[in-house]
C-alpha cells in the first residue's frame, strides 16, 4: 500500500512519477485528510524549517547577549592621568625620604644617647625600669625598649628614653610622638630638638 | 579566527546540538566581530539595540546556511563572510522601514555583499509568538529528526545523528513526525491561518 504523505513534497514539486501522480491525484480526490494536508504541507514545511532558527534563538537568549564592555570616550586618558599622578606621588615621597634620611643623617651626626642617671624603683614595675635603664646603659636598645613599653603607667622619664631609642633606631615619627607625650618642656626639649631639625626643614 | 578554527567551527554547527552550542557560545563571544558590526550599524543610521539584533541575527543565519547547505564552504576569511551577512540583514531591514533616511540605505545598497545568498529568517515579528507556540508543543524526538530533515540531511546521517538503529527507523520517525504535524495544522486552522497571514 501507498503511503501518500511520503509523496506530498515531490507531488508539490512536480516531480513525482507521472503514474503515481495520477494514482494520488485519485487519492486525494477520495480522502479528505490527505487532501488537507497536500494544503497545510507548505506550512508544516515551514515550521521544520524553522526548527534550527528555534534551537539557536533558544541558545542566545540564555547567552543572555549584553553590549561589550566600552572604555569609553575619554577611558584612555584617564588611565593615563591616573598613571602619570601615581607615578608624580611615587617620586615626592621617594625624594622627600630621601632628603629626610640625608638630614637626619647631617642632624644626628654628632648625637650620642645620653646616660641617665634616672629613678630606680623597689616594687616590680621598679625592677623591670631598673632593667630597662640598664639596657640603655649598656647599648641594649632593642631590649631596652621592649621593656620600657611593658611598664605601665608611663612617666615622662619612660617617654624620654623612647624617644631616643626611636631617635638611635632614625625613627624620626616615632620619635615625634614619644615626645609629644612629655609634659616636661626640659625633657621633651632633648628629643624634640632632633626631630624639629629632621622634619622642620623637610615639611 | 584562523582557517582550521573556522573549519572546526563549521564542523561543530554540523554535527550535533553541544558542538551547536559551543559554536554559538564562541561567536557570541566575539568581541571584535560584536564591535565591528555594532560600529557598521550605528554608521548607517541604526542603534545600538538594533545592532545587537542584527549581532543576534547575524548568528542564526550564518548557522541556519551551514546546517542546510551540505556543500558550503568559506571562501574567505570568517569575520569577513559574517560582516557580509550582518550588512545584508541590516540592508534588508533599512528596506523593509518606511521611516529609513535615503541617505542611509544608499550607503548601505554600496556595502551590500551579493555574493551571500540569503537564508529567510522565520522566527521574527508576527510569526514568532505563533511558531514558538507551535514548536513548543512539539515532541523533542520529532523537533530533532524534522530539524535535521528539513536541513537536508540524508536519513542515514539522520540515524547516526540521533542514534537511530537504521536509515528506515530514522524515515519512520520523520514520517510519524510529519504527519503529527500535519494532524495538528489540521486541527488548529486558527495557527494556519495566522502562519499563513504573516
Amino acid at each position: 500500500m501507498i503511503d501518500y504523505y511520503e509523496h506530498i513534497e515531490s507531488y508539490l514539486e512536480g516531480t513525482l512519477d507521472p503514474t503515481l501522480k495520477a494514482q494520488m491525484d485519485i487519492a486525494i480526490s477520495q480522502n479528505s485528510e490527505l487532501k488537507q494536508a497536500v494544503a497545510d504541507y507548505p506550512i508544516a514545511k515551514m515550521i521544520t524549517e524553522s526548527l534550527i532558527e528555534n534551537e539557536v534563538r533558544s541558545v542566545l537568549a540564555q547567552e543572555n547577549l549584553k553590549p561589550p564592555v566600552r572604555r569609553g570616550k575619554y577611558g584612555p586618558w584617564i588611565i593615563t592621568i591616573t598613571l602619570i599622578s601615581a607615578l608624580a606621588v611615587s617620586y615626592y615621597q621617594w625624594n622627600r625620604h630621601t632628603r629626610q634620611t640625608k638630614l637626619y643623617a647631617t642632624v644626628m651626626e654628632n648625637y650620642s644617647p645620653p646616660i641617665n642617671k634616672g629613678s630606680r624603683g623597689d616594687n616590680s614595675t621598679g625592677l623591670k625600669l631598673d632593667e630597662a635603664i640598664k639596657a640603655f646603659d649598656i647599648r641594649d636598645f632593642q631590649t631596652s625598649k621592649e621593656l620600657f613599653k611593658s611598664i605601665k603607667p608611663k612617666t615622662d622619664s619612660i617617654y624620654w628614653y623612647l624617644g631616643h631609642i626611636a631617635l638611635i633606631n632614625g625613627d624620626i615619627y616615632e620619635a615625634k610622638h614619644h615626645s609629644k607625650k612629655i609634659s616636661d618642656a626640659n625633657l621633651r626639649a632633648d628629643i624634640s630638638q632632633y626631630v624639629d631639625q629632621v622634619l622642620g626643614r623637610t615639611k | 579566527m584562523s582557517h582550521q578554527e573556522a573549519a572546526d567551527l563549521i564542523q561543530g554547527i554540523r554535527s550535533n546540538p553541544a558542538k551547536r552550542k559551543e559554536a554559538i557560545y564562541s561567536l557570541t563571544r566575539d568581541i571584535e566581530l560584536k564591535d565591528k558590526i555594532i560600529r557598521y550599524v550605528k554608521n548607517h543610521g541604526g542603534s545600538e539595540t538594533e545592532s545587537l539584533t542584527i549581532y543576534n541575527d547575524m548568528i542564526v543565519t550564518f548557522i541556519k546556511i551551514v546546517h542546510t547547505r551540505k556543500e558550503f564552504t568559506l571562501d574567505r576569511p570568517l569575520h569577513a563572510y559574517l560582516m557580509g551577512i550582518a550588512k545584508n540583514i541590516w540592508y534588508n531591514e533599512l528596506r523593509k522601514r518606511s521611516k529609513f533616511k535615503t541617505s542611509d540605505l544608499e550607503k548601505t545598497i554600496e556595502q551590500r555583499d551579493d555574493t551571500i545568498s540569503a537564508v529567510d529568517l522565520l522566527i521574527k515579528g508576527d510569526r514568532e509568538s505563533v511558531l514558538n507556540k507551535v514548536l513548543g508543543e512539539m515532541k523533542v524526538k520529532c523537533k530533532e529528526v524534522l530539524m535535521y530533515w528539513s536541513g537536508g540531511y540524508k536519513m542515514k546521517e539522520i540515524a547516526h545523528l540521533l542514534s537511530y538503529k537504521s536509515e528506515g527507523v530514522a524515515r519512520k520517525k520523520k514520517s510519524e513526525c510529519m504527519k503529527e504535524l500535519l494532524a495538528y495544522l489540521a486541527d488548529k486552522p486558527y495557527i494556519k491561518k495566522q502562519l499563513s497571514k504573516v
